[in-house]
């Protein structure tokens, strides 16, 4: 893995100096292959971690792995089977992985290593839904990303959580497994409605592509929808599903430091994995 | 792009005689081995010319006749081809008193959400999307904004339903409605504007143009650089009806006109001097202008709207049916974390339907973004969303 010149997020030692088993392995993804809206995903790790070191160390155990080797020079097939293989590793050594992107097509990777382990649930937080149509042999990309993941058979459940904006269609309905919630119906849902919604029978993946938030407090993202989400209704809705569900992987995506504004971005999906981390 | 055949045909004696020149804004745009593809940089008109055509085209750079050219030997079979080229616009009789057309639009590398551009649907269209990236009237960099909005509306794709050809419209997350349902939408490019023109110059050809454009019932959206140009849309708007103008702006209006050009200052008192205009309403300030105003002009700052309802808004227009919503994204608060100062997006957007609800959009004007500003391509979308919103009020009422 790569990521020596970077600090590790939250001071958690690296990968070399972790013995086994319990809490978090960071991997980062700097990669933006699947994003067709933008270069600059890519910068989210480095910038990410670097807004890390402005807050305690959070409650729960953890080590960084660095980053995916070879992203830049590597196709997207590629990224995503080296993430796989780091997931892996990270699961196999009895870590959950707590990932960086990167964009959000990268999430597919982990979710499928997961999903092979054990049934499990994914909450997509996010102002799309991510469910444009793909067939097979179709390039791999953010806007169909959960659209493949719905179709693996071990994700028996999707919540996502966000959706809003000008759509060419109704998206509030993506088949069976799928619950959506839009941004201004999250700003009612209480945690018990929440936790409703997540059976507790299934271990849960939480997928966070930064541009749920409002963009006038996350401006650093490449496709921001206004009237979104406050950090801290996020914030409130991670700290309610580490409590009270099996938690095992999350991600934070789409966060990119070119578009952002003095690294506010960055402070808040380093935050939001705090929050994650300080919960478990 | 029209096919221009330029096969011999009779020759006429008056045609070997006269001068003739290429037609001005004439520029060649592309060319192979065989043909070459001419545009006429006013119209926008393409022609494709075998590469002969185009040859001989090139030869009449100044006036020339067409003995001059070929020589007299020569002279009849090229006068066939000549009359061709002069019947294709593309060759001018040098001695015919005409005046040049001045271009009257200029292409945009982009149309409002894809939208189909005006020359091939615009004559039936509800709303018509004009740019004009002018921004002489305040001393912030507007120009860029038109162009940031039409790129940033590709996140919005304008569809037309395959079945019934109708403008499919976009289903609106947040409220649960689809909107803009059946609304054809035309975007005919920017109007041009060339530097040390006078802006009433400028401004005459935007009313000119939209009075030109515009269908019966059309509903304009003007993507401009700055808020001075929604003078120039008031004077179209209103010409067509008596009406109010709401004008969404972060500063109230100057003590009194600055000068000969209209400001983004003083706007406000420029435009109730337009024939037709009742009142106009600056609404959002983030601070009163405290100067005396005249009468026909009001100001509702933002802490007011916000704190009672966008009713206190409609309460300050008179009981017009027409109303003009001027949106100088100034009025939006684009501090990052959100300072509260200024108005947020839903609070505007409120604002917009809660106007709509009660009187007739007849036009809408997005001006004031500078996409180079942090935070430009937040703004450009909310833009974006801004005035699909207010085409979605103007049109449901005007269907209504």
């Amino acid at each position: 893995m790569d990521g020596g010149a970077h600090p590790t997020l939250f001071g958690w030692g690296s990968a070399s100096t972790a013995g086994c088993g319990g809490g978090f392995c960071v991997i980062g993804v700097p990669a933006d292959h699947g994003n067709g809206v933008s270069r600059g995903a890519a910068r989210g790790p480095a910038s990410v971690r670097r807004a890390a070191r402005l807050l305690p160390v959070p409650r729960g155990a953890g080590i960084d792995a660095g980053d995916v080797p070879g992203c830049r020079a590597a196709d997207p097939e590629t990224v995503l089977s080296r993430l796989a293989e780091a997931t892996c590793k990270a699961v196999e050594g009895g870590f959950r992985p707590l990932i960086i992107g990167g964009d959000h097509s990268i999430t597919f990777a982990p979710v499928s290593v997961l999903q092979r382990r054990r049934d499990i649930g994914v909450v997509w937080f996010d102002a799309h839904t991510d469910f444009s149509p793909w067939a097979e042999g179709q390039g791999h990309s953010h806007k169909q990303v959960l659209r493949r993941i719905e179709t693996l058979p071990g994700v028996k459940r999707v919540l996502q959580i966000g959706y809003r904006g000008l759509t060419a269609g109704d998206e509030r309905h993506l088949g069976d497994k799928a619950t959506v919630v839009t941004s201004e119906a999250a700003r009612h849902l209480t945690s018990a409605e929440l936790l409703a919604l997540m059976p507790d029978d299934l271990d849960w993946y939480v997928s966070i592509d930064i541009d749920a938030i409002d963009p006038f407090h996350a401006p650093g993202t490449s496709a921001p929808v206004p009237d979104g989400m406050e950090p801290s209704t996020v914030r409130e809705f991670l700290a309610v599903i580490v409590d009270g569900r099996r938690v095992v992987g999350a991600d934070v995506v789409e966060v990119n430091p070119r578009l952002d504004v003095d690294d506010i971005t960055s402070a808040i999906a380093a935050r939001l994995l705090w929050t994650i981390a300080d919960g478990l | 792009m029209s096919q221009c055949d330029v096969s011999e045909r009779p020759a006429s004696e008056s045609v070997a005689e006269r001068r003739y020149v290429v037609a001005p804004h004439l520029m060649l745009e592309a060319h192979d081995d065989a043909h070459a593809v001419v545009v006429n940089t006013a119209t926008g008109a393409r022609a494709k010319v075998s590469i002969t055509a185009f040859r001989m085209l090139s030869r009449f750079d100044v006036p020339r006749t067409v003995s001059d050219v070929f020589g007299r030997s020569d002279e009849g079979r090229a006068a066939s081809r000549v009359r061709a080229l002069v019947e294709h616009g593309l060759l001018w009789d040098a001695e015919a008193k005409r005046a040049a057309a001045k271009p009257r639009r200029r292409p945009s590398p982009f149309r409002f959400c894809n939208a189909p551009s005006y020359s091939a649907s615009g004559a039936v269209a509800d709303v018509v999307v004009l740019g004009v990236p002018y921004d002489l009237g305040g001393s912030d960099n507007g120009r860029d904004g038109p162009l940031a909005i039409r790129q940033k509306s590709l996140d919005y794709t304008y569809m037309v339903d395959f079945d019934t050809r109708q403008p499919a419209g976009w289903f609106d997350a947040g409220a649960g409605v689809r909107i803009l349902e059946g609304v054809r939408i035309a975007d005919a490019d920017d109007i041009p504007w060339i530097h040390g023109e006078p802006q009433h110059v400028v401004f005459e050809r935007v009313v000119e143009t939209l009075d030109e454009l515009l269908p019966p019932h059309g509903v304009p959206l003007v993507l401009a650089g700055d808020a001075s140009v929604s003078h120039a849309v008031a004077a179209c708007c209103a010409g067509r009806h008596p009406l109010s103008v709401v004008h969404f702006a972060a500063e109230g209006a100057a003590a009194e006109r600055e000068g000969e050009a209209v400001t983004v200052r003083d706007v406000a008192r420029a435009m109730i001097h337009v024939a037709g205009v009742h009142s106009v309403v600056t609404a959002g300030l983030r601070e009163a202008s405290g100067y005396a105003l005249p009468p026909g002009i009001s100001e509702v700052g933002a802490t007011r709207l916000r704190a009672g309802d966008p009713g206190d808004l409609v309460a300050e227009l008179p009981s017009a049916e027409h109303v003009l919503l001027s949106i100088d994204m100034s009025v939006v608060d684009v501090s990052t974390p959100p300072s509260g100062k200024g108005m947020s997006l839903r609070e505007v957007s409120d604002a917009i339907h809660t106007i709509g609800g009660r009187h007739r959009i007849v036009g809408v004007v997005v001006s004031g973004l500078d996409p180079s500003l942090p935070m430009g391509h937040v703004a450009a979308i909310g833009a974006c969303n801004l005035a699909l919103q207010a085409l979605h009020v103007a049109t449901l009422r005007r269907v209504a």
